[in-house]
């Protein structure tokens, strides 16, 4: 069975009259010892639907779907919280997204990195240990452990974090835009961490929700697409960086410099129009497009949400 | 450190400032300082003896900067002067009182402050229970009611209508310790009463507004038990500006605590004020005041230091 | 909750009403008569009826106190709005606000309280002369805000003065914030107007409700009998239920606070 597989997951958020759907239906598979890379702008709901999985939403907002995580079978979103709980930290690993706040103003950065283990009575010496040696392949100081997050830079906030959360030894990494302000070597170093990881933590998947395209590339081995809250593209990662099926998709593969460095159409689609969302933007619009929301259509590099894969079947 | 010398520095200015005011208050007073003295309605007329003495006493005859600078001379060596009635030095005459005052403040302040940080987490843990709502409402009730209306409730229901304590708080000589801490037990009450409204409802304020941070879900992702949450992460980033903001309100509580004092006669600083005021005893007066502006002075001071302390981040802040 | 802040506020109304219609206090009664037919409250210590040192009370309490936190609102919110408006004014401003602001206000008004006639203008004057801080420090971040704003600075390029700015623009936002503080500065002032009174500072000729509460308390035999439950409790209860009334007043309002200590 799958490391985690979710199953139509929809979060929608309170808003002045009504709700604001944010993900719709979401579906996909991580395998153990996978990398499934999460690609979508900003906004999007990436972050949303990591947090939906960890359960740090807030309590007014409406979840419904299943996650079902390997360990015991369970669903992460049924299960009682208490349970829920006691995955975090242990088997489920966070590494946040804005590093700054993440980390407590007041305590040493090491003391909150080794919090997990030391709450499961791993002893203090061997955790600090861990993260020494995990530091150290980041290029972070070890004096860092007892600084303060302020007297860190932003960087090396976000590489201590992911040095955190491989402390672990979780089966389930969920990075939510690991390589932000980080550089570019020290983004090389990251890549290397985490596939070193994936040596000595076989069986760990890491969903890598992230808009950093050349990272997601190198560690990827299955690409998922998030656009207005819905999946629209998926497929292995080596053919979708070869060249991807969803017009959104394509559009952001040019957006980088090393591929045109195509600026991307402005905004998220259209609301309540009907239609597929990406057709104001899409180049390759046609009737189809303006009347229905397409479905996902299953060709033989993937899954597309895209009327033009239509006469390939569903 | 610079920062600290700052503050320091702040702090005297503000201090030499009020001695000044001290100082040009009374000699701005109706024409002669003792004409304010020799009030028709009580009868008190000066012999010729005695206004010398006391314009001796004052340096009256002097120039105004003469006088200024022994003033200050006068402080600095510790003398505040010679009480009128009392005819002992102010120092002298005031260091009981005060100590009883402080004895006061200490035995309410800080039973309040612990229960009030206290009842403040639990009101965070059990949000939105009907049981805290009940004890934000009563809490308000008891912070919105004057001191002086505590006290005199306690008085009545503790000590008249049920004959637990005393109605007064005044101590005899040959009182035993147990009698003593009967006598201090309703006024430290009323007086804890009173704060223990407002710690609570400053405690909860800013428990709640940290309790939204993001790094308060980062805790609860690496699996850290809730209760750990809320000691280690919440608490811990709270206190500093809440420490601080209670050492203020300490400072701001002296007022109350003259009330409290009050009702129950109790022999603290406040009778020394009365007594002075009543008497005209200007130079015990000026001895008061000043203690308590001292007080206040310091306990300002005491905040920002605690808040340089307790968070880092303004340790490096210029 | 409006009833409820109804029903605190009204006695203390009530009782300033009836002082219109009550002779004035003279001690022409037996001391210490319980309340009975003529005497709805009894008398005091020295023979005057207490319905009516309650009801001529209300003037000078409810006077003062409303006096001087008018008084104590309106300089704090003229210091803080033009510190907020006149960036040049700010500085100095704000250095002399925190002057007052670290002086403790009730240590003080006693001292204060030695040199003044203790008539109750002076006693307003005071009051009113350390309380204006608390309302600059609240009124000028938010004017410093507005000043800011979008709108307003488009506004003054098209030319609105000062004054246009003031009315139009600063006034209705910053009212709600005043009008707590008028609030607050009014109960600060009641409660210590009253607290002076009671520690016997003030005039005892004039009737009032702290002054009540200091010639009970002055008596060994008020609480060696039944007396004082219609010496201490009426002024007490007056003055607990308009303090009161006034704090569920402010609950819901909005309240700024002091961004040098918050979290």
């Amino acid at each position: 069975m799958p490391l985690l597989e979710v199953q139509k997951l929809s979060v929608a958020f309170p808003k002045p009259g009504g709700y604001e759907e944010v993900l719709r239906e979401v579906s996909f598979c991580l395998e153990a010892g996978e990398t499934l890379a999460l690609i979508g702008e900003s906004g999007g709901g990436k972050s949303v639907l990591i947090e939906a999985l960890l359960r740090l939403l807030p309590r007014e907002s409406r979840v419904s779907g299943r996650a079902f995580f390997q360990f015991q079978g369970r669903d992460l979103l049924a299960m009682p919280l208490r349970e829920h709980r006691s995955l975090l930290g242990q088997k489920i690993a966070w590494i946040p997204q804005a590093a700054t706040e993440a980390l407590h103003p007041l305590l040493p950065v090491g003391f909150q990195l080794a919090e997990p283990l030391l709450v499961r009575g791993i002893p203090r010496r061997e955790a600090y240990a861990r993260l020494v040696g995990l530091f150290r392949a980041l290029d972070l100081p070890e004096e860092a452990l007892h600084r303060y997050p302020h007297q860190l830079s932003g960087g090396m906030r976000q590489r201590a974090l992911v040095a955190g959360a491989l402390a672990t030894g979780a089966t389930l990494v969920l990075a939510d835009e690991p390589t932000k302000g980080v550089d570019v070597l020290r983004k090389d170093q990251t890549i290397a961490l985490f596939q070193k990881s994936r040596v000595l933590n076989p069986g760990m998947g890491l969903l890598l929700v992230t808009h950093d395209l050349p990272f997601a590339q190198a560690l990827a081995q299955k690409v998922v697409v998030l656009y207005a809250g819905k999946v629209v593209e998926e497929g292995k990662a080596q053919t979708f960086f070869q060249g991807p099926l969803h017009p959104y998709a394509q559009a952001l593969l040019e957006a980088l410099p090393e591929r045109g460095f195509k600026p991307l159409p402005l905004g998220l689609g259209r609301e309540g129009r009907g239609g597929c969302p990406f057709f104001p933007f899409c180049p390759e619009g046609s009737m189809p497009c303006e009347e229905g929301d397409p479905p996902l259509f299953q060709t033989p590099k993937g899954r597309v949400r895209c009327w033009r894969y239509g006469d390939t079947g569903p | 450190m610079r920062r600290v010398l700052a503050l320091l520095g702040h702090s005297l200015a503000l201090a030499l400032l009020a001695l000044a005011l001290n100082f040009f208050l009374l000699r701005l007073a109706p024409a002669s300082p003792f004409a304010a003295l020799e009030r028709d309605d009580l009868g008190t007329v000066f012999t010729a003896e005695q206004r010398a003495r006391l314009e001796a006493h004052y340096g009256l005859d002097r120039p105004l900067w003469a006088q200024f600078l022994a003033y200050f001379g006068r402080l600095f060596q510790g003398r505040l002067g010679e009480s009128f009635y009392f005819n002992q030095p102010v120092t002298q005459v005031i260091v009981p009182y005060l100590a009883n005052t402080a004895i006061l403040v200490g035995l309410g302040f800080f039973p309040a402050l612990l229960v009030g940080l206290l009842l403040a987490l639990l009101s965070v843990a059990f949000h939105r229970t009907p049981l805290e709502g009940g004890l934000f409402t009563t809490m308000i009730l008891l912070k919105s009611l004057p001191p002086y209306f505590t006290a005199m409730a306690l008085l009545l229901l503790l000590a008249v209508l049920w004959p637990l304590f005393p109605t007064t708080a005044t101590s005899l000589p040959g009182m035993g310790f147990g009698e003593n801490l009967r006598r201090l037990f309703l006024p430290a009450l009323a007086y804890a009463l009173w704060e223990v409204g407002t710690i609570y409802l400053v405690a909860r304020g800013a428990l709640f507004s940290v309790l939204g941070s993001p790094f308060v879900a980062y805790a609860r992702a690496k699996g850290v038990p809730e209760s750990w949450v809320y000691l280690r992460h919440v608490l811990r980033a709270a206190l500093p500006p809440l420490l601080a903001r209670i050492t203020l309100l300490l400072a701001g509580s002296l007022g109350g605590v003259f009330f409290v004092e009050r009702v129950f006669a109790y022999p603290g600083l406040s009778t020394l004020a009365l007594a002075a005021v009543g008497r005209f005893d200007y130079p015990l007066l000026e001895g008061v005041f000043l203690v308590s502006l001292g007080a206040v002075l310091f306990l300002n001071l005491l905040a920002d230091l605690l808040l340089a302390f307790l968070d880092p981040r303004t340790r490096e802040a210029a | 909750m409006k009833i409820a802040i109804l029903a605190l506020l009204a006695p203390s109304l009530g009782l300033l009403a009836l002082s219109f219609f009550l002779p004035y206090p003279r001690a022409s009664f037996p001391a210490y008569l319980p309340p009975g037919p003529g005497h709805p409250l009894g008398t005091d210590d020295a023979g005057y009826d207490v319905l009516s040192l309650l009801a001529y009370g209300a003037r000078t309490t409810l006077g003062v106190g409303f006096l001087a936190g008018s008084l104590a609102t309106f300089l704090g919110a003229g210091i803080g709005g033009s510190a907020g408006l006149w960036s040049r004014l700010e500085a100095p401003l704000m250095r002399l606000t925190d002057l007052f602001f670290a002086f403790p206000r009730l240590p003080l008004l006693i001292l204060m309280s030695l040199y003044l006639r203790p008539d109750p203008l002076n006693a307003v004057l005071v009051l009113a002369l350390f309380g204006w801080p608390d309302t600059a420090r609240t009124l000028r971040p938010l004017v410093a805000g507005l000043r800011q704003a979008g709108y307003v600075r488009v506004a003054r390029s098209l030319g609105a003065g000062g004054v246009y700015l003031l009315t139009q623009h600063v006034l209705p936002q910053a009212w709600p914030l005043v009008a707590t503080q008028w609030i607050l500065e009014v109960r600060f002032a009641l409660m210590a107007g009253a607290g002076l009174a009671f520690l016997g500072l003030t005039d005892p000729t004039q009737p009032d409700w702290g002054v009540m509460l200091f010639q009970a308390f002055n008596r060994t035999e008020t609480f060696l009998g039944p007396y004082w439950i219609w010496t201490v409790l009426p002024p007490a209860l007056a003055l607990a239920s308009l303090v009161l009334g006034l704090s569920l007043a402010v609950l819901g309002r909005p309240r700024q606070l002091d961004p040098r200590l918050g979290g």
